[in-house]
């Protein structure tokens, strides 16, 4: 983790990544309004005007972040397009990867 | 279901002093003659495939000189048994067999326990010996708590009248240890069929060990995949991909199996192959009902309910979608508790990444149908993405049965067709 980067891990696997350089310029900040989900508890929190934080990593890594990748998609649509969430689905690419190879195409690529 | 080899379960017998024939694995025909030499005299070769009755199809031999082992092995490696290809062979030495029994430990409906069974005829199917020689059976049920000692067995075999003391002490030591392995290894059946009497001792001449399928994480030691239980095949790549998903992380749960994976059978009764998505087993199999008669072949099962994190929906979307075949896909939940945001928020991350160009909008009809907790921020949310202005996207909420979801798809799927689709 450098000092623009905000980086953990989830108890699903999942890594969350946060370019704060990107969230420095992002004017609604509404991964931290979306992260208010009923009844779970916010993990992020506004600090010094970048997202934080409101656990160590080990507590997020034990299930504080529920995985909802709604600070994602909140990004996408109002923020800056500063986080990403990366789940790799072990298996999954190399099985397309072998259709590939064998000419056959999932709907999604045709 | 997750099921070991007959080589793999014999290892495993041998652990636990459960005797075993004299045997080596072998993955070509030249090792089939080195073992069948080394063990001198006649050999059985076995066929290492996960399916029954291999006896039948051809894929146990015998062969009384390491030559002939190795051409047997080389016509049983190069042969498909149940459609399955075989890529092990074990080489055994033939046993001189006196006599076959049949015991079990496995998990009983009825009971919701452990049940152990013996059966006085071995080499048969149990069920059929239940049928015509009840008497030839024993059974104990078990309690998993107290567990299941020698003692139990010595009581339970003493109902056969058939047996002596000698062999009643034998068969419920042996009985006792198929026990421990079916806790140790968290089995649904540990089964020896037959356990045969020769002149040299008793010797479990086959294995059959089916582990729990949610349990097969605890063992990594066994090498197996986690993947849902699809009767008596092996899994498909996909299905494997799917078993990753709840290796790991316990909140809720996605079970995917695909009923036709290469939509030979919607071919065959020309249907047309979809991708099916429920939350909630009840939700999946009365849609089914419903889609079926309109022309539908549901390609694959997919049930991700208990509250699963958002991240499980995006996988088994990503999954789900990744069937070259499909031709719609048909998502709808049950009165469901769980959060449907979360659920929504899942699929709509897995449509924009397999949809970047449209911004997730599919090339294919999908409905998306949500009924419970939080569905009206499920909707709302693919609609502040832009997903549900998508033509081919009808978004269901609240106020829909299974059949209307299933004629919304329909029309669906009819206009996309006669508009030249996506694709």
């Amino acid at each position: 983790m450098t000092e623009n980067i905000l980086e953990f891990e989830t108890m699903g696997g999942a890594l969350i990544r946060f370019d704060l350089e990107k969230c420095d310029k992002c004017k609604t900040k509404a991964c931290i309004e979306a992260d208010h989900l009923p009844f779970l508890g916010p993990v992020l929190e506004l600090k010094e005007g970048r997202p934080s934080l409101m656990w160590s990593p080990e507590e997020i890594k034990k299930g504080k972040c529920t995985d909802c990748v709604a600070c994602e998609l909140a990004c996408q649509l109002y923020g800056n397009e500063g986080i990403t969430i990366s789940y790799p689905i072990p298996k999954l690419d190399e099985y397309v990867a072998g259709l590939a190879k064998r000419g056959i195409k999932t709907v999604y690529r045709r | 279901m997750p099921r070991l080899m007959e080589y793999q379960g014999k290892e495993i017998f041998k652990k636990n002093r459960i005797a075993v024939p004299e045997g080596e694995i072998a993955q070509f025909p030249e090792e089939a003659r080195d073992i069948a030499k080394k063990l001198g005299g006649v050999v059985a070769v076995k066929a290492q495939v996960l399916t029954g009755k291999r006896g039948k199809a051809g894929a146990i031999r015998f062969a009384k000189t390491p030559e002939e082992a190795e051409k047997v092995a080389a016509e049983i490696l190069a042969a498909k048994i149940d459609n399955l290809p075989v890529e092990k062979v074990l080489v055994e030495e033939m046993l001189d067999i006196k006599r076959e029994i049949y015991m079990g430990v496995t998990s009983s409906d009825a009971t919701r326990a452990p049940v152990a069974i013996f059966s006085l005829s071995g080499g048969m199917d149990i069920e059929e010996v239940a049928e015509s020689h009840p008497e030839k059976i024993a059974t104990g049920d078990i309690s998993i708590n107290r567990g299941f000692h020698q003692y139990d067995a010595l009581n339970m075999l003493r109902k056969l009248k058939e047996l002596s003391s000698g062999e009643i002490n034998t068969y419920a030591q042996i009985l006792a240890r198929l026990y421990t392995i079916y806790r140790q290894n968290d089995c649904k059946l540990v089964e020896i069929n037959p356990l045969v009497v020769t002149e040299k001792g008793i010797f479990a001449a086959d294995a059959r060990i089916d582990i729990d399928d949610d349990a097969v994480w605890r063992h990594p030691e066994l090498g197996m995949e986690q993947f849902e239980e699809a009767g008596a095949r092996e899994p498909t790549d996909l299905e494997i991909a799917a078993g990753q998903i709840d290796k790991n992380d316990h909140r809720g749960s996605a079970h995917f199996v695909q009923i036709d994976p290469d939509a030979s059978r919607a071919k065959e009764h020309k249907k047309i192959p979809i991708g099916y998505h429920c939350v909630g087993a009840g939700c999946a199999i009365t849609l089914f009902d419903e889609i079926s008669p309109l022309g539908y072949s549901p390609l694959d099962f997919c049930d991700t309910s208990g509250n699963p994190t958002s991240l499980k929906l995006y996988a088994a979307v990503k999954i789900i979608l990744s069937q070259p075949e499909i031709k719609g896909y048909l998502f709808a939940t049950g009165m469901a508790a769980q959060l449907l945001d979360n659920t929504a928020r899942g699929i709509i991350k897995a449509l924009k990444e397999l949809y970047p160009e449209t911004g997730g909008k599919p090339n294919i009809p999908c409905v998306f149908a949500f009924r419970g907790r939080s569905d009206e921020v499920a909707v709302q949310l693919f609609k502040e993405h832009g997903i549900s202005d998508s033509p081919w996207v009808k978004m269901l909420r609240r106020d829909f049965s299974e059949k209307t979801a299933a004629e919304e798809f329909d029309k669906l799927y009819k206009k996309w067709e006669k508009e030249g689709g996506g694709i």
